[in-house]
């Protein structure tokens, strides 16, 4: 590091829409604390589980042989061997793309709901209600209902996905469409903005750092979701994989599965924010 | 309009507006308007003429109901009781013929400086082709010394640069009556100066403003702008207490009207007026 800075070597980055010189020690002093601080992290979590499995879990499998399981499952993660025995990444690629389905149709039915929702007082009150009810049903509750009208159990895990990651785009997008300050709005008057101008150049603008929130709440949501639908509907995908383990008694096989869940639940979760920043704008006194 | 622009003199674009066509009807007629917010009159029975090229300000304390006068010649609200005519017309909503500089600059964070005055002059001439907008759009930031930062979004700014942005966007869209909410309110003393210079320098490149309404609190700057000013009483129930002439020659230079006895005569006046141990 000292080698570094005494060349002063620069990494040219995009901070906040601007390009900034960083000085390359910086950067990897940046990413030594990053490391340091995980490798912590992973420390206290070991520690307890290894505690947990010394004391009152001891059916649980401790941290070492689980790791082994781990690194052997992710080592070779694409395998198909027939319906019964597909690797861990062909598993997690199947709920992701049903992530991804459920996701993307919600996303194009909550954020014209949460316009409607958020622009206007009579489409409010009529919209409002039934999104009130709606959203606390459990999401295994839709199961039925998806299987019923799709004649699928993969596609009723979809529908569930669908449904349950709805209302936090919903509810985002109304809030700031419903939150444009009046001085936006007397701008858009005074101008004589027509109404396309309006939604693109005001509305949306203003909403989409919302929305995007929105949306990040939801994925993650449709993760969670999704683990729990597909114990339900079986098959393929990495709810399916733990119940499979969980059968067969694997419990170092479940653990695996979990950790890496919350892996790609966290990737998921920075991608979000990673595009949510592009549309960020200095904020004006 | 005047000419004649060396770097020592400031052309005073409302020089030959001034009074000259007053004798026909008003450019802007408020008669008898009453503004009432349920219960709570804010101004009521405002009797005012403007005439055609004159610079008008409205001052009063906070409160007393000139911005709420002001939005009621933008068109943003209605009066409760009375009418507001302009060109003889009763103001029913915001119209092309009239702009407005806002408080808060009311510029829009997520666009650049360009976007702000592009999107305003798009939609205020949604016929030009878009090189004739875009030509606009860079005479009037130049004409503010803005062009250099068009790219950056309002929060990368001065306070006194948005402000400038702000002025620019409501000569962009070249209406007949300019409407300023205390436009230079929140920045500091010398950038107002310079401001000023501004609004008077940007109503000569780019024409075709011809009355201006100002709601200030800033006695100085009242002097240095209007040919008249509305002192208003203090609200509820606002009304006008007194409209004073300025009757200093244009163009004015800051150092003309700060040396003219005029100026020191009507200081006092205004002072006096706005005083708080001022009897109502």
């Amino acid at each position: 590091m000292s080698a570094l800075s005494e060349q002063r070597v620069a990494v040219g980055l995009r901070i906040g829409g601007r390009h900034v010189e960083v000085p390359a020690a910086k950067i990897a002093r940046s990413i030594a604390v990053n490391v340091g601080s995980m490798m912590a992290a992973a420390a206290i979590l070991g520690f307890i589980w290894a505690m947990a499995t010394a004391t009152v879990g001891d059916d649980l499998p401790g941290p070492v042989v689980t790791m082994k399981t781990f690194l052997s499952l992710i080592s070779d993660p694409f395998y198909d061997r027939g319906p019964n025995d597909k690797g861990i990444g062909l598993q997690l690629a199947a709920s992701l793309w049903r992530v991804f389905r459920g996701f993307a149709v919600g996303t194009v039915v909550a954020i014209p709901l949460g316009v409607l929702l958020g622009a206007n007082a009579v489409t409010r009150r009529i919209l409002d209600p039934i999104v009130q009810v709606l959203r606390p049903v459990s999401p295994l509750a839709w199961f039925p209902i998806g299987l019923v009208t799709l004649k699928s159990a993969p596609d009723a895990a979809v529908f569930v996905v669908f449904i349950t990651s709805l209302w936090p785009t919903v509810i985002n997008t109304a809030f700031g469409v419903s939150s444009i300050p009046q001085s936006h709005r007397n701008v858009a008057r005074v101008f004589e903005f027509s109404p396309a101008t309006y939604v693109r150049r005001v509305m949306l603008p203003h909403s989409l750092p919302h929305i995007l929130v929105g949306l990040r709440l939801s994925l993650g949501i449709a993760w969670v979701v999704i683990v729990a639908a597909e114990m339900l509907s079986g098959g393929t995908g990495i709810g399916f994989y733990v119940w499979d383990a969980w059968n067969a008694l694997d419990l170092q096989r479940v653990i695996s599965a979990i950790l890496l869940i919350g892996i790609v639940g966290l990737l998921l979760d920075r991608m979000v924010s990673i595009i949510a920043r592009r549309f960020e704008y200095p904020e004006v006194p | 309009m005047a000419p004649n622009t060396t770097a020592s003199t400031i052309v005073d674009p409302f020089a030959d507006h001034r009074w000259s066509e007053s004798s026909r009807a008003p450019h802007i007629e408020v008669r008898d308007v009453t503004v009432s917010f349920g219960a709570y009159t804010a101004i009521r029975d405002i009797e005012l003429n403007i005439a055609r090229g004159e610079f008008v300000s409205l001052i009063g304390h906070s409160g007393c109901g000139k911005s709420t006068l002001l939005n009621l010649m933008a068109g943003l609200g209605r009066p409760t009781a009375g009418t507001i005519r302009i060109e003889g017309q009763i103001v029913e909503g915001p119209g092309a013929d009239r702009c407005m500089v806002f408080q808060h600059h009311g510029l829009l964070p997520w666009l650049s400086v360009y976007d702000n005055i592009y999107v305003a002059v798009d939609a205020a001439r949604r016929t030009h082709s878009a090189e004739e907008k875009a030509a606009r759009t860079q005479r009037v930031l130049q004409a503010v010394r803005m062009w250099d930062h068009r790219t950056k979004k309002p929060g990368m700014l001065s306070g006194g640069q948005r402000q400038r942005v702000a002025v620019a966007r409501a000569f962009a869209v070249a209406p007949s009556v300019l409407l300023l909410d205390e436009p230079f309110g929140a920045v500091d003393a010398l950038t107002k100066r310079a401001l000023h210079r501004e609004l008077v320098e940007l109503s000569s490149i780019v024409g075709s403003t011809e009355t201006v309404v100002m709601v200030t609190h800033d006695i100085d700057e009242a002097i240095f702008l209007s040919d008249r000013i509305v002192v208003m009483t203090d609200g509820p129930a606002a009304g006008i207490r007194e409209i004073v002439d300025v009757p200093i020659e244009r163009p004015r230079t800051l150092a003309d009207v700060m040396h003219s006895a005029v100026y020191i005569e009507l200081r006092d006046h205004l002072l006096a007026l706005l005083g708080d141990d001022e009897p109502r």
